[in-house]
This record gives structure tokens, sequence and C-alpha cells, in this order.
């Protein structure tokens, strides 16, 4: 069995459609569910909160990823970045934050 | 309610004779409750936790930008208009079909300079609701003036109703100054609040005002009074409302230069006055109760509320009809439209019937108040058209929804049309005066101290004088 290392994960969306949208989750996205991103990296969302204030609604998701040893987290780091990124005919995420382990991932370009 | 004068209806729900002034009176006078909240340490822990997540993102876009840290600096805001709503909501709750449990709700003020509102819920560990200091600063800042405004308008009224032929067949009180400057500038207001104007000074305005012979040689020597104290109150709204849409978008754009300046005003047993902190805690009050009925409601749950079964329906057959007719309908079970003008359907419902129009009016003016602070500039139609899920309602369109719900008597029918007019004729033009801000709150700081001189008790007595011994007021 191969060793894993534990990230934490926060995602901060404007909806629940948004958040579905960078995770590639189709169903229903709740607390405990296990979902697989990148190659060798698996979301376990610990908490999904919801709050509605005077201009805009934030979605925050925690979560931790489980990236094996064998794999570099800089995978993680790329795939969620892409996933921020335009592609095709489809517009580039507005208002998502992503932070792991307290860092937040930055894109610079391209979008 | 309200009263007559000589024949012309004067619309003024906000006045200190009514069944809500009433209980709001008598709750003020009693001893203010010991216990803010029945949160155990452990939930408060959590929600606090939770409050400074959320409230990074709302930072980050239009907070203060140095020297503020979330997660130490929380402190809690105890002003005057804290203390009075913690007496006050209670008593207004027995007036309500709320249960107990809306009572225990925790409400934390948060000395933040940043305007925000909103509730934070976490299953198991109770729920809580934040109101941030800055947006205390935009409610006092707001009704203060609007008291002012009345101090000045309300004994001048039958003056200035003599002016008009014919007369209209009412006024509304609060609303007389929540208007767009008029294009053409037949009050002036540009000699009062144009870039010239912060080089005048106090007494140079107060002429411009009260004796500038272009604007009063017309007019007969009785109405001169009631016209400057108009232009005045006319003024001093606009300014505000400046300063407000400036206080909400963000922190560095100037609006606080604005704080401090007014005071509370006191009604009095006149229906044509209006209690400052009345009109406050009135408006807090509108804000938790939104707040307390997206708990209800459940739209913090992330999968979103359960959905009647029988408005699904609806919704599905009024799409597949617009798909058959090739018009357009716009499913909002759960969008951001639908919510939060749920929420102040809510505020407004769990009301008992009683009591309702005043809070109806305070919550219509407040987000009349607020309408172009974001991004809902313009028509309220457009804004919704151009993002019917993802756009939040514009605050005139709220002000539209209010009123067509909860409109009853007088207030149904022409005046509601006329009141949500003007909230959509705000959101068209507030950001269009962008003077640098420390200019404009000059001029602000001058007119309010020429508004005080004008409305003291001295100047009334002295002006009640002149009027007996028949000479003209000042």
């Amino acid at each position: 069995m191969s060793e894993l290392q534990m990230h934490e994960v926060e995602i901060v969306a404007p909806s629940m459609d948004a958040l579905k949208e960078v995770l590639d989750i189709s169903g229903d996205l709740n607390e405990g569910l296990e979902t697989s991103l990148a190659e060798g990296t698996k979301l376990t969302v610990s908490d999904i909160s919801k709050s509605s204030g005077f201009d805009a609604t934030t979605v925050i998701l925690t979560g931790l990823v489980s990236v094996a040893v064998s794999t570099s987290s800089a995978i993680l780091i790329e795939w969620l970045k892409a996933k921020l990124l335009k592609k095709g005919d489809k517009p580039a995420l507005k208002g998502i934050t992503i932070l792991i382990d307290g860092r937040k991932i930055e894109i610079s370009g391209g979008a | 309610m309200s009263g007559n004068d000589g024949g012309v209806f004067v619309y003024h729900p906000l006045h200190s004779q009514t069944p809500l002034y009433s209980v709001y009176d008598t709750a003020i006078q009693g001893p203010a409750p010991k216990v803010a909240h029945t949160l155990s340490p452990d939930d408060q822990t959590r929600l606090l936790k939770r409050y400074r997540i959320h409230m990074r993102d709302v930072i980050e876009r239009r907070g203060p930008k140095s020297g503020f840290d979330l997660e130490k600096d929380f402190k809690d805001d105890a002003r005057d208009l804290v203390q009075r709503f913690r007496a006050f909501f209670p008593a207004l709750l027995s007036k309500t079909t709320l249960t107990e449990h809306a009572a225990q709700a925790a409400i934390f003020f948060p000395t933040i300079e940043c305007f925000d509102n909103r509730c934070i819920e976490i299953k198991g560990h109770n729920e809580a609701i934040f109101i941030t200091s800055r947006t205390l600063d935009a409610i006092e800042l707001f009704a203060d003036t609007l008291s002012m405004c009345i101090a000045l308008n309300g004994p001048e009224l039958s003056a200035l109703l003599a002016l008009e032929n014919p007369p209209p067949p009412h006024v509304l009180l609060a609303w007389m100054t929540m208007n767009t400057r008029p294009t053409p500038d037949v009050l002036m207001l540009d000699s009062v609040l144009g870039p010239g104007s912060r080089r005048l000074s106090e007494e140079a305005l107060r002429e411009e005002l009260y004796t500038n012979e272009r604007a009063m040689k017309w007019l007969p020597e009785a109405n001169r009074n009631g016209w400057g104290h108009y232009r005045l109150s006319m003024a001093l709204t606009w300014l505000m409302l400046v300063a407000i849409n400036r206080l909400v978008r963000g922190a560095q754009l100037g609006g606080e230069h604005y704080l401090g300046v007014t005071i509370p005003r006191p009604g009095s047993t006149s229906m044509l006055s209006l209690d400052s902190r009345y009109l406050s805690t009135l408006i807090l009050s509108f804000i938790v109760l939104h707040e307390i009925g997206h708990f209800a409601l459940g739209h913090n749950n992330a999968a979103g509320p359960p959905v009647d079964p029988v408005l699904q329906k609806i919704v599905d057959a009024s799409l597949a009809h617009a798909g058959e007719t090739g018009t357009e309908a716009q499913n909002l079970i759960g969008s951001f439209v639908g919510h939060e003008t749920a929420a102040d359907g809510f505020a407004l419902d769990v009301i008992e019937n009683e009591y309702r129009d005043p809070m109806l009016e305070a919550a219509t003016l407040w987000c009349a108040a607020l309408a172009g602070t974001n991004d809902d500039c313009g028509d309220w139609l457009d804004h919704f058209g151009a993002n019917p899920r993802g756009n939040y309602p514009a605050f005139s369109m709220r002000v539209w929804f209010m009123n067509g719900r909860f409109s009853e008597g007088k207030r149904k029918g022409r005046i509601a049309q006329d009141i949500t007019r003007q909230a959509e004729a705000l959101a068209r033009t507030i950001r269009q005066d962008e003077q640098p801000a420390r200019d404009s709150a000059g001029v602000f700081l001058k007119l309010w101290q020429i508004a005080e001189k004008q409305t003291s008790v001295e100047n009334e007595l002295l002006d009640w004088l002149q009027n007996q011994l028949g000479k003209p007021k000042r």
C-alpha cells in the first residue's frame, strides 16, 4: 500500500454550481463525498458552508486531499489551476479562490 | 397612517402616533437585556471562525486594504443603536408570528469598516447573524439625515403646497427628498452642490439657499423660508445618498468622511416629524428579520432548500409554455433573486398587520437608499435580464417587490407606484455624482450646521413670534 500525503483544501465559490464545475462533479456535492481529482489524488469533503451576504453569496468547501507520495502535489495544483483557466469556448471561472494548506493558488497569465 | 394638510393626504407611517412606535417607546424605556445570545462557547467559536472565512472574501473585495486583521481585531460594536435594538427586538417579535427560537438568535455587530450583513449556520452548532459596524454607520447617517429633512419640511408643508396649483393628490413626507436632482435644475442645487460650493462659507451657502434673488424673486414672501428649507433638505439628502453609496461600495471611496457629522434627532408628538433613533432601529430590525428569513427558508443549505412540488409544477408548466410560444420564462427557484426577495417577504410577512406599514416604509426607504450600490445602477429589469439566476436583485427591484406584495390601504396604488418610481430613478442617477468625497463631505457638514440652526428651538420660537407680529420669516 502506497503512503499518502494529506493536504487541507478550501475552495471559495459564488455558488454550488461553480463549485461543482471546478471539481468536475455532476451529481450531488455533499459532506463526506469522496471524489478523484487529478491522477493519484482524492478529495474528501469535510464541510460545505453557504452564506448570503449583502452583495454576494459565498459557498465554501473544506476538505482533505490525499496525494500518493509517488505523485507530486504540484500535479494537484496544476490540475486545479487548469480548472480555473478558460478552456475552449468555456469562459474562465470567476470568483473562485482555492487555498491548499492555507496558501492561495495564484493564476498568472493565460486566463 | 398619516394626516391631511389643507386637503392633501400626507403619507407618513413613521410618525410617533402608531402602535409600532408605542411598542418601540415602551421597550427602549425598559432595562437593557443582560444576555445578547445563548450560544455555548464551543458554538460561538465555531460560528465566528466560519464567519471569518466568509468575510475574508468580502474584505478582499470591499474592505479596508491594510491595518485590519480579521483574526485579532474582532470586537463587538456596542453603540446606542445596538442597545436600542436589543431592547426593541424581543418586543417586536411579540408582534410577529415567529416562535421563541427567533428571540434566541445570536446577533453580533463586529467592528469592521466594511458594509456587510449575513447569517451563518453550522449543522448541530446553531446559527448566528452578523451585521458590521459600517452597516450601522450607514443606517445612522441615513436615519439622521432623513429625520432632519422632515424637521425642515414638515412645518413648512402648507407653504410648500401653496406653491402648487393644483395641489398634488398626496405628499410622501419621508420620500419628499428621496429623489433625483431635477433636470433642468429648477431647485438650483448646482449652486449648492457644484464643484464651486466647497469654497463657500456656511454663511454664503445659507445666503444661496434662503435669500438668493434668482431663486426667491418669483416667490411670495411667505413661501421663501419653506422653499429654502426644501432646497437645503434636497441637497442634504443627495449628499447623504452619495455618501452611503460610497460607504457600501468600499472602504477606500471616501464615504467615511461623512461620518460623525450628523446626530440623532428626536421626533415629536407632531405627525409631521420623525424620530431618527426609531427609524434606525426599525431598519436594523428589518435587516435582522431578513437574515432570520434566510435561516427559516433554508437558504443556507448547500443543496438548496426543499422545493414546494406545487410551485415546481407551476414553474415547469410556465417554462414549457414559454418554449411552445417562443417567449421567455425564468426559473427563479433557488436563484439569488428568489432568495433575497423571499427573505424580504418573510421579514414583512411575519409582522402582524397592525404593525407592518411603518416597517414596510422603513424597509423600502432603506432599499431605495442602497439603490445602485451593488452594480445595480440603471433599470432593474435590464439588470435582472442580464443574468436572471446569477445576479442579486437590484435594490430598486426589492422596493418594487415589497411595495407590490405588502402595500395596503392608502399606500396601495398610486403611493406605492410613486415610491417605486423614485427608487428606480435613484438607481439610474446615483453614480453620476462623483465629486471628490472630502470636498462633498465639507459641504455636507456646512449644510448640516445650517439645518441644525434652522430647526433649533430658538429658531422655531423666533419664527413663531415673527408670524404673530406679521413680520416675514428670515
